[in-house]
């Protein structure tokens, strides 16, 4: 397994109105090539702030400790310089909102070429067919003219999928995707969704997706890692992870989302409400509200173990999960 | 995990603690944290003292003439004497009565014709939001100085007739901050959800709209307060204002313009102004920070 | 369960005929956010309302508690019809019929507290005196799940699912016979989202509340809803109980929404896609507004508009493929062997 990227220990804190808060609170994670790496959570949950850590984006304010190691350097140490050769050139991003990435002002054919052409120092006819390949990638109808047209003049779907192309244009080896699709009408999310898969298995790109849709992560991702206050609670392959959650946020979760079968039941929320980070529980963050909360919930916050060969949960007690392989006492 | 032995790591995690420290205490100070708020209080503090207890403070009285013409700074006058042998101290002293309480009258009267002018104006749309609209443009059109000059001119100069032009040329500020809060507001669900219940659009303005508003509106006056106390100075500065005898700062650094080897005469007038001036500034710009540095600062 | 439909509740309480709201623009063409649509709330109903942007649903909220005022066609609460909101009071028979907002920051007044904003409805009303005000204020704060010390407090101590919970307590206030929640649940988190819903549909099903619920998620729609209307580009395409559209969709559009949302079940199916993007509002395509996207668009579909027909069952559609007289072979070419739709009553 390549590990493209491996991030240890992030830690994120910033001042707060009752004192300094932790955004996110010592994460670990890894991400090999060609895989997509989920990563799920609610708002609030630190999830963005992960990833706009890597690329160098969270607020002047915060402070940042940990590693995150990608191509035998550390993402978080890197100054603005050196940032930004890696932003673009080698990691890829799209965000939510693709009208904060596209200016309104400037053609397509100018957005998409000129950090091509600055990170690899292509001539302007080479950028230009370069551009309008990627455009066909991404499926956009007549490329060529769509080129010189402006953002305003594209729905909001295509719009996104001129950021994926933005995004491609240097060739990075990990897309980073937050909350991709969420803006968008579901059938145009669908398109995009495939998009993503196909470029994805096109380019073997290593990907991370941010998301709070479990549906989209389904869809798309290879393995998941489910945030809850600024922690990660649970970790594995995807499909066992969600038909056999082992952590009770990840199996509460799971119940609260409307199901076909239960048509007609009422829907079964999480009691309580989710953990701020100016508000944070102690020992584990899900104790308040968590059925299967023991005493030592609210005071070792516990730590992500394995539960079998591929799976991994913060919870020592839950009673429903499994202990197999590896004999962890529950 | 990079190679570092337990002493290098320490220091990491301890130099970010350090930062976190520092910038936490920066961050989420109160008001009466930030230096320049002190600073500005203080002196408005002084002044507003300086107003009451002036017959104490001051040796003379501001219209008392002496033989000792021109007299530069001396223990005897502590800012010199004036073409009439008035004590400049005593005056800049008593000038506290007349500047500062006008100052603060003007911006609230300014700031209620404009806010209420604003606020329907943006509540009711339509015809009556042009010609409201085109008012303030109006008055926006010219430079405010040379705007209240014509009015007063036109009026009459006098102190009162001062004020008033000040006013004329003042209000449009508000009326248009108001009118864009209001528009905002208007559409917010909190005034649909009175509307259903069974609002009128009067009683939806007035109880839902306008509590959420006096809060920027509040903050601009403030910000607004060094501009009125310059305008005041600036227009008896020209004789439009306040006429002798009259210690008003504004006539007397006019003086003092005419005597400049007296430089006394002038500069004592002119510190008040300007000390009065930077207090307004530092406070409104710190109660601007406080209370909602991304709604106020797009204000001005 | 939920939302099992009583006999004695069914009576129509909102009621919207061929309803277009137009709105002018300056030297563009107008746009039709509605394009003539109907529907039926009944008391004790949830009534899902489903599309995507720009099919209209949210202005037909609008349009219906008249913050929007309707170009043409009507729509009607309890009998009379809905007048836009001009500058004076909302008529007081109309308070019966409330709604709940998307965004639940901007739905309470930040600086008035939860009993005050509460209140309003009663103090409207001017026929409750003061002992039962703070009584009724209770009843609604419980009937949410929320402590009757909520209403000392101002909206800004409490999450956006609970906020949610207080406009829900607000409406209920007006003693409401329907409620309209436009987009209620979208900017609530997972848990939040389950609450608001169950909410709803317990008032449906035990105060005989009609629930218009506007929404865009098709999986929370289905749990809770009784009956699912589905727009497009500003008119109806299909309606029907929600058994029966997820079981058998007639319309292409119905069926594409439904294939469109991914399941969280780990299979990595990747959810189908439809092609083509919606159009302008103010250009609808011609005749059948779908066709251009349409997988099954034959000859007459862009020619001439299907008008929206009982199909039997209680369902509408609003289709050729599953018009009769188009079957019966009189006018024009015939359908393809197009899938098995129900007869025309």
């Amino acid at each position: 397994m390549n590990e493209l990227l491996s991030v240890r220990g992030l830690r994120i804190r910033m001042p707060g109105p009752h004192g300094p808060m932790t955004i996110v609170d010592g994460v670990d994670f890894d991400v090999s090539s060609g895989e997509v790496l989920g990563i799920a959570g609610e708002s609030g949950s630190g999830k963005t702030m992960t990833v706009l850590a890597l690329l160098g984006l969270i607020p002047p304010n915060a402070v940042v400790t940990g590693t995150a190691t990608f191509g035998g350097r550390d993402l978080l140490s890197l100054d603005r310089r050196q940032l930004q050769q890696v932003r673009g050139r080698e990691v890829g991003v799209v965000f939510q909102d693709p009208m904060t990435t596209l200016h309104p002002m400037v053609s397509i054919e100018r957005q998409l070429t000129e950090h091509m052409r600055r990170h690899l120092d292509l001539g302007r006819r080479v950028a230009r067919v370069r551009a309008i390949s990627l455009l066909e990638e991404v499926r956009i109808p007549n490329a060529r003219r769509a080129i010189e047209a402006h953002p305003h003049q594209f729905s909001g779907g295509m719009r996104q999928r001129i950021v994926i192309a933005m995004a491609l244009a240097c060739e990075p080896k990990l897309l980073i995707a937050d909350e991709p699709t969420t803006a968008l009408d579901v059938t145009v999310q669908a398109g995009i969704l495939r998009l993503l898969d196909q470029i994805r298995r096109d380019r073997g790109m290593a990907v991370i997706l941010v998301t709070h849709d479990l549906g989209v992560m389904s869809s798309l991702a290879n393995r998941l890692a489910v945030f809850y206050a600024g922690r990660v609670v649970e970790m594995g392959p995807v499909k066992p992870l969600l038909q056999d959650p082992q952590h009770p946020y990840t199996k509460n979760l799971l119940m609260a989302l409307p199901h076909p079968q239960q048509r007609g039941q009422p829907l079964q929320p999480i009691p309580g409400t989710a953990a701020t980070p100016d508000a944070r529980p102690p020992g584990c963050a899900f104790h308040p509200r968590c059925q299967y909360a023991e005493e030592s919930c609210s005071i070792k916050v516990p730590s992500l173990m394995p539960v079998s060969d591929t799976r991994l949960s913060a919870c020592p007690v839950a009673p429903f999960a499994g202990r197999a392989l590896l004999g962890v006492e529950g | 995990m990079s190679f570092m032995t337990g002493g290098e790591m320490e220091s990491a995690d301890d130099r970010a603690d350090h930062v976190l420290a520092k910038r936490q205490s920066v961050a989420f100070r109160s008001v009466w944290r930030r230096p320049l708020a002190v600073v500005g209080l203080l002196i408005v503090a002084g002044w507003v003292l300086a107003a009451v207890l002036a017959p104490w403070i001051a040796q003379y009285g501001p219209l008392q003439q002496t033989a000792d013409i021109y007299a530069p700074p001396s223990a005897d006058h502590w800012f010199g004497t004036d073409q009439l042998g008035r004590d400049v101290f005593s005056r800049v002293i008593h000038g506290s009565r007349i500047t500062l309480p006008l100052a603060v009258m003007l911006v609230a009267l300014a700031s209620v014709v404009g806010s209420l002018l604003g606020g329907i104006a943006g509540y009711l749309s339509g015809v009556v939001d042009e010609v409201i609209m085109r008012f303030a443009d109006l008055v926006f059109a010219f430079p405010a100085i040379i705007l209240a000059m014509a009015v007063a001119a036109a009026l009459g100069p006098s102190l009162r007739n001062a004020v008033l032009a000040v006013v004329v040329v003042a209000w449009p500020i508000y009326a248009r901050v108001m009118r864009s809060l209001v528009l905002s507001a208007r559409e917010m669900e909190y005034v649909l959800a009175s509307r259903l219940t069974g609002a009128s659009s009067r009683e939806a303005l007035f109880s839902e709209i306008l509590p959420n508003v006096a809060g920027p509106i509040t903050v601009l006056a403030m910000l607004e307060l060094g501009n009125a106390t310059l305008w005041l100075a600036g227009l008896s500065f020209l004789g439009l204002g306040a006429q002798p005898p009259h210690p008003e700062w504004g006539a007397m650094v006019a003086s003092g313009a005419l005597a400049f080897n007296r430089w006394w005469v002038g500069l004592f007038p002119g510190l008040a102004i300007l000390s009065a001036v930077l207090a307004f500034n530092f406070i409104g710009d710190s109660f601007r920070d406080t209370l909602d540095p991304r709604i106020t600062r797009a204000i001005r | 369960m939920i939302g099992q439909f009583d006999v004695t509740n069914g009576e129509v309480a909102l009621r919207a005929r061929d309803v277009v709201v137009e709105y002018k623009r300056k030297h563009m063409p107008s746009v039709r956010a509605l394009a003539g649509m109907s529907l039926d709330v009944l008391r004790g109903q949830v009534h899902g309302l489903v599309g995507e942007s720009g099919c209209g649903k949210s202005t037909l909220g609008r349009a219906a508690t008249g913050l929007v005022e309707v170009t043409s066609g009507s729509i009607d609460f309890e009998g009379k019809t809905v007048e836009p909101l001009g500058l004076r009071p909302r008529p007081r028979h109309f308070r019966r019929l409330q709604m709940i907002f998307q965004n639940a920051h901007a739905s309470l007044n930040p600086r008035r507290t939860v009993g005050d904003q509460l209140a309003d409805a009663l103090l409207r009303s001017h026929d409750t005196p003061p002992p039962d005000r703070d009584r009724r204020i209770s009843v609604a704060l419980e009937r949410v799940g929320l402590p009757e010390a909520a209403s000392k407090r101002y909206p800004s101590d409490f999450s956006g699912g609970q906020r949610q919970r207080i406009c829900v307590a607000r409406s209920l206030v007006a003693e409401p016979t329907v409620i309209i929640a436009d987009e209620p649940i979208s900017a609530l988190d997972a848990s939040a989202q389950a609450q608001i819903s169950n909410l709803l549909a317990e008032l449906a099903r035990d105060l005989g509340i009609g629930i218009l619920f506007i929404s865009h998620d098709l999986a929370i729609v289905r749990q809770v809803a009784d009956v699912v209307t589905v727009m497009y580009l500003g008119k109806v395409v299909e309606s029907a109980s929600t058994d029966q559209l997820w079981s058998r969709p007639l319309h292409p559009y119905s069926e594409a929404l439904i294939a469109a949302a991914p399941a969280h079940d780990g299979l990595g199916t990747l959810p189908e896609a439809l092609a083509g993007d919606i159009p302008d509002p103010a250009v609808p395509p011609t005749g059948c507004r779908f066709h251009p996207r349409c997988k099954h668009a034959f000859e007459i579909c862009p020619v001439e508009e299907p008008a929206l027909l009982d199909v039997g069952e209680g369902r509408r559609c609003a289709c050729w493929l599953h018009t009769e007289a188009h079957r019966a072979g009189g006018d024009g070419p015939q359908a393809p062997g197009g899938s098995s739709g129900g007869l025309v009553s």
